[in-house]
C-alpha cells in the first residue's frame, strides 16, 4: 500500500517535471532571437515641414532602452517631450510566437525659422552597451498662411471652404528624362500626384496613348504612399502614380497627351444645422478632374549616316557572345549555336536576322530567350538566340562571325562588335547520302555584273535599218540585177540570131553534104561515105539545136532532142543512122544496111526534123 | 557572168567599210572602258560620270546604257537605273541580262501597277520582232534580199531543170525573209523614234483628271512608273499606266525614253 502510493507521487512528480520542463523550453525558444538580434536605433520625422507647423520626431529602438540622451534641437522649439514609451507585442505566425519589444521617445517640435536644420544623433543604452541615431537632416520652408498654430487640418479645411478652384492644391506632374532623343534612346517618365489637400478615391480618366513610342511600365504601386516634398517653395505631399520607360521608334515631333485622373476633394457643398441647431458649413467629397502637363518629345536623327547593317539597337554597355557546344561532328547530327547579345538598351527589337547559316547547315528559326529588366536606368539584360543546326554535308565548315551594329549613346556613334568564328569539322556519317545535295542554294538576289567584253559604240541615231545605206544597197543590188538581166537579155538575143542562121542554113548544108556522100558512094568509097554522112547528120543537128559541132555528142542530141519532144522514133533512127555510121568507118558493116538504104534513111530523116525543128 | 558576181560583191564589201569604226569610236570607247574599270572598284558615282560622258559626245550601245543603268541602281538611283535599262531593252529586245537586271530594279518600284495582260499572239508577235535587234534585222533583210537577187541570176543562167527549181525556191524564200526582216527593222526603228514612252523621275507625284491643277487627283505615281504618253497640252502630257488607267501629270515629272 505504502510501496504503490510512493510510485504514485513519484510518477505525478515526474510527469510534473516533464511538462514543466515543455513549457519551460517553449520559453526560452521565444526568447533566443532576442539575444542574438540587430539592434537598430532610428529617426522618424517628417523630412520637409513648415514654419509654425507643429511636427514629431521620434526616435525608436527594437528592445528595453534605458539611458536616452536627448539631442539638443537648435532654432527648433520643443513643445513636449521626450515621451517615453515602451511596448511588447505578440505575434504567432505559423504557430512560432514572435515578441516585438520596442521603445520610443516622442518630441513635438515647432519649427519658427526657415531653412535647414539637423536633428543631431541621440544616445541610447541597450543591455549595456550605447547606440547612436544618425543625424537627421530637416528642411524648414515658410509656412502657407503665416498662422502658425492652426494644424493641417484647419488649413485643409479652411483652403476648401475659399475656393472650388483646386488647381493650386491638387495637380499631377509628368516628368520626362530628356526630350531631345535619338530614335530607341530610352525616356523615364514619371507621374506624381502632388496635393495639399485631403483627397481620395483617385480613379484614372486618361492615360498617356504614347503613339509611336515602344512602352513599358516600370512601377504602377498598388497602394498610393504619400511623402511630402517641396515644390516651388510649397509643401505638398506627393506620391507616385506610374513610372514607365519609353523608347521612341520614329524620328519626329511627340506631342504627349496628359495624364488625367479624376480625385474626391473635401468641399463645402451647403450650411446645415449640427444637433445643438447652429448652422455649420456642410462638406462633401466632390469627383473633380486633374490634368497633368502635356510635353513635346522630339527624336532627332542620328548625327551620322546609319551603317547598312544597323541593328536599330541604341544604348550602351553591350555586349556580343557566341558558343558552340561542339566542333566535331557527324552528317545528321546537330550543334546548338548560341548567340547572346547583352546590355542597356531597346533589346526587344532585337530579332534573330543576320547569322549567315553555312550551306552544310539546315537551321531552323532560333529559340529566343530574353531577360530585360526595365528600371530608371533603363532596360538591361540580354537577349539570346540559340540556333539548332542540322550537318548535311561533310567537310570543314566555317561559321563566320556575326556583326552586331549598334547606336552607343554614350559616344553617340554607331560601334561594331563581332562573335568569334567557329571551325566545324563534320564527318561523313552512316546515313549519308549524296540525295540531300540540292543543287545551287539562292542565297541571296544581285543585280547581275556588267558587260565588259565586246563592247561596241555607235552614234546615236544612226542605224543601219532605216539609213540611206540602207535603202541604197536595195537599190543597187537591184540595179545591179536589172543590168545583169538586161545584158543577159541582149546576148541570149545576138546568140539567137545565129542560131536562127544555123537553123535555116542546116537544111542546104546537109543537101550539100548528102550530094558530096552520094558522089563518094558512087565511087565506091564507103568509109568517106559514112563519115559524110555522119558529118551530114551531125552538122544538121547541131545547127539546128545550136550545138558547137565539134561538141556535139550523142547524149547531148538525145537531150536535147527530147526536151523538143521529139518523137522517140525519130531520136532511135537518128542515133541507128549515126551507130551505123560510126561502125562502119571502122569496119564492116555489121547489119544488113546497105550504103544506099542508110543514104535514103538519112535523106529521110532529115527531111521529117526539117518539118519538126 | 562571173564579171557580174564580182561587181555585185564589192558592192557588198563596200557596204560594210561604210559602217566599220572611226578613229573618235575609239576614244570614246577607252572612256567607257575606264567607267567599266571604275565599276569593278564600286567607284560608281565616277563611273557614271564616264559613261554619261560618253553619251553627251554622241555615243550609245546597249552595253552603255546596261551600265550605266547597273552604276544608277549601286547608287540607289531607282529612277535613272530604270531608265537606263528600258534604254538598254531599246536597243538590244533580246539581251537577256538586261531583262534580268531591269526586273531586278522594277521590284524595288513603289505600289507598282500590274499590267494588262496582253492576247497570246501580240506576245508572241512582240517575241519575233524582238527576238534581234534592228541592226541584226536590217542586215538580214539586206542580205537576204541580194541572195535572193543572186539565186535570181542564177536561176536565168542555168541549164538544168533541178537547179532551176531549187534557185528559184530558194530565191523566193530568201525575198520572203527579206521583207519580213524589212519590216521587223521598222517596227522596231518605230518603237526607238516613237518617244511616246516615259519613266516617272519625281518621287512621287500626282495624276490629274484633266491639264489643270485644280482639277481632281485620280491617282498617284511612284519613281521608276513606265508610263506610255497618249496626248500633250502645254505642260501636261496624257499618261497611260502598265494597268491602263490614265491622267494627266506635269511634263517635269517624266524623263522620256
Amino acid at each position: 500500500m505504502r510501496k504503490t502510493f510512493i510510485i504514485l507521487i513519484s510518477i505525478i512528480l515526474s510527469s510534473i517535471l516533464i511538462i514543466s520542463t515543455l513549457f519551460g523550453n517553449n520559453e526560452v525558444k521565444g526568447n533566443k532571437p532576442n539575444q542574438n538580434k540587430q539592434i537598430s536605433f532610428t529617426v522618424k520625422c517628417e523630412k520637409i515641414v513648415s514654419t509654425g507647423e507643429l511636427f514629431r520626431v521620434i526616435f525608436s529602438v527594437n528592445d528595453y532602452a534605458s539611458g536616452f540622451i536627448s539631442p539638443a534641437f537648435k532654432g527648433i522649439q520643443v513643445i513636449s517631450g521626450p515621451n517615453t514609451l515602451s511596448s511588447q507585442t505578440y505575434s504567432y505566425v505559423n504557430g512560432n510566437t514572435t515578441q516585438l519589444i520596442s521603445t520610443s521617445y516622442t518630441y513635438h517640435l515647432i519649427a519658427e525659422k526657415e531653412g535647414k536644420f539637423i536633428i543631431p544623433s541621440a544616445q541610447v543604452t541597450v543591455n549595456g552597451k550605447t547606440y547612436n541615431s544618425e543625424p537627421f537632416e530637416i528642411t524648414v520652408v515658410k509656412g502657407e498662411n503665416g498662422n502658425n498654430t492652426n494644424n493641417n487640418l484647419n488649413q485643409n479645411n479652411s483652403n476648401s471652404n475659399s475656393e472650388n478652384d483646386i488647381s493650386d492644391n491638387v495637380f499631377i506632374k509628368t516628368t520626362y528624362s530628356k526630350t531631345n532623343v535619338y530614335p530607341g534612346e530610352f525616356i523615364i517618365s514619371t507621374t506624381k500626384i502632388y496635393t495639399k489637400i485631403d483627397i481620395r478615391n483617385l480613379a484614372e480618366k486618361n492615360t498617356p496613348k504614347y503613339t509611336g513610342f515602344w512602352i513599358k511600365d516600370i512601377q504602377a504601386p498598388q497602394n498610393i504612399q504619400a511623402e511630402r516634398e517641396l515644390l516651388n517653395g510649397q509643401v505638398y505631399s506627393a506620391a507616385l502614380l506610374r513610372q514607365t520607360i519609353i523608347y521612341p521608334q520614329k524620328i519626329g515631333k511627340y506631342q504627349i497627351e496628359p495624364y488625367e485622373l479624376e480625385v474626391s476633394v473635401k468641399q463645402k457643398v451647403g450650411k446645415e444645422y449640427d444637433i445643438f441647431g447652429r448652422i455649420v458649413d456642410r462638406y462633401a467629397f466632390v469627383n473633380k478632374p486633374v490634368k497633368a502637363n502635356s510635353v513635346t518629345i522630339t527624336v532627332k536623327p542620328f548625327p551620322e549616316k546609319e551603317p547598312e547593317n544597323f541593328s536599330g539597337i541604341v544604348g550602351e554597355n553591350f555586349k556580343i557572345s557566341a558558343s558552340v557546344d561542339k566542333t566535331n561532328l557527324k552528317t545528321d547530327e546537330n550543334i546548338n549555336y548560341t548567340l547572346r547579345i547583352s546590355g542597356n538598351g531597346n533589346l526587344y527589337l532585337l530579332n534573330e536576322g543576320g547569322l549567315k547559316i553555312p550551306d552544310a547547315f539546315d537551321s531552323y528559326k532560333p529559340n529566343v530567350d530574353e531577360a530585360i529588366k526595365y528600371t530608371i536606368s533603363g532596360g538591361e539584360g540580354f537577349k539570346e538566340f540559340k540556333y539548332l543546326l542540322l550537318a548535311r554535308k561533310y567537310g570543314k565548315v566555317k561559321i563566320e562571325p556575326l556583326e552586331f551594329v549598334y547606336f552607343d549613346i554614350k559616344t553617340n556613334k554607331f560601334e561594331t562588335i563581332r562573335t568569334q568564328s567557329f571551325d566545324i569539322d563534320i564527318e561523313k556519317g552512316e546515313n549519308y547520302s549524296t540525295v540531300a545535295n540540292q543543287g545551287v542554294q539562292v542565297i541571296n538576289k544581285d543585280i547581275r555584273y556588267i558587260k565588259e567584253k565586246n563592247i561596241t559604240l555607235k552614234q546615236k541615231n544612226k542605224n543601219f535599218g532605216g539609213s540611206s545605206i540602207f535603202y541604197l544597197s536595195y537599190i543597187i543590188a537591184l540595179l545591179a540585177f536589172i543590168v545583169f538581166v538586161l545584158i543577159r537579155r541582149k546576148t541570149i538575143k545576138e546568140n539567137s540570131d545565129i542560131a536562127k542562121v544555123r537553123n535555116k542554113k542546116a537544111g542546104k548544108i546537109s543537101q550539100k553534104r548528102l550530094k558530096t556522100a552520094l558522089n563518094l558512094l558512087k565511087a565506091n568509097k564507103e568509109t568517106p561515105f559514112y563519115s559524110e554522112i555522119l558529118k551530114s547528120l551531125n552538122g544538121y543537128l547541131s545547127d539546128k539545136l545550136n550545138l558547137n559541132q565539134n561538141l556535139a555528142t550523142k547524149g547531148e542530141i538525145t537531150n536535147l532532142l527530147s526536151e523538143k519532144n521529139v518523137n522517140q522514133e525519130y531520136i532511135n533512127s537518128i542515133l541507128d543512122i549515126m551507130n551505123t555510121c560510126e561502125y562502119a568507118q571502122y569496119g564492116p558493116v555489121g547489119n544488113n544496111k546497105t550504103p544506099e538504104s542508110v543514104y535514103a534513111e538519112t535523106e529521110n530523116i532529115i527531111n521529117k526534123m526539117e518539118s519538126i525543128l | 557572168m562571173n564579171k557580174k558576181i564580182y561587181k555585185i560583191s564589192i558592192i557588198f564589201t563596200l557596204m560594210f567599210f561604210a559602217l566599220s569604226i572611226s578613229a573618235q569610236e575609239k576614244n570614246e570607247i577607252i572612256i567607257f572602258e575606264k567607267a567599266n574599270e571604275l565599276y569593278s572598284q564600286k567607284e560608281y558615282e565616277q563611273a557614271i560620270e564616264k559613261y554619261q560622258k560618253v553619251l553627251k559626245n554622241g555615243y550609245e550601245s546597249a552595253e552603255l546604257y546596261y551600265n550605266l543603268a547597273n552604276s544608277y541602281y549601286r547608287t540607289k538611283q531607282l529612277n535613272y537605273s530604270i531608265y537606263y535599262y528600258e534604254k538598254a531593252k531599246l536597243l538590244a529586245p533580246d539581251d537577256e541580262d538586261i531583262q534580268n537586271n531591269s526586273e531586278m530594279a522594277k521590284l524595288l518600284v513603289n505600289n507598282r501597277p500590274t499590267p494588262i495582260p496582253e492576247l497570246g499572239i501580240i506576245i508572241f508577235m512582240k517575241k519575233i520582232v524582238t527576238a534581234r535587234n534592228h541592226n541584226f534585222w536590217s542586215y538580214l533583210s539586206v542580205s537576204s534580199f541580194i541572195i535572193s537577187l543572186f539565186l535570181a541570176a542564177y536561176f536565168l543562167i542555168s541549164r538544168s531543170s533541178t537547179t532551176k527549181k531549187i534557185t528559184f525556191s530558194v530565191s523566193v524564200v530568201a525575198l520572203f525573209i527579206s521583207a519580213l526582216s524589212f519590216f521587223f527593222t521598222h517596227k522596231q526603228l518605230n518603237f526607238l523614234k516613237a518617244k511616246n514612252r516615259a519613266i516617272v523621275f519625281s518621287v512621287t507625284s500626282p495624276v490629274n483628271s484633266s491639264p489643270d491643277e485644280n482639277s481632281t487627283k485620280l491617282f498617284d505615281v511612284y519613281e521608276g512608273f513606265n508610263v506610255k504618253i497618249a496626248d500633250v497640252s502645254g505642260v501636261w502630257y496624257k499618261i497611260i499606266l502598265e494597268d491602263g488607267k490614265q491622267g494627266w501629270i506635269k511634263k517635269e515629272t517624266l524623263k522620256i525614253l
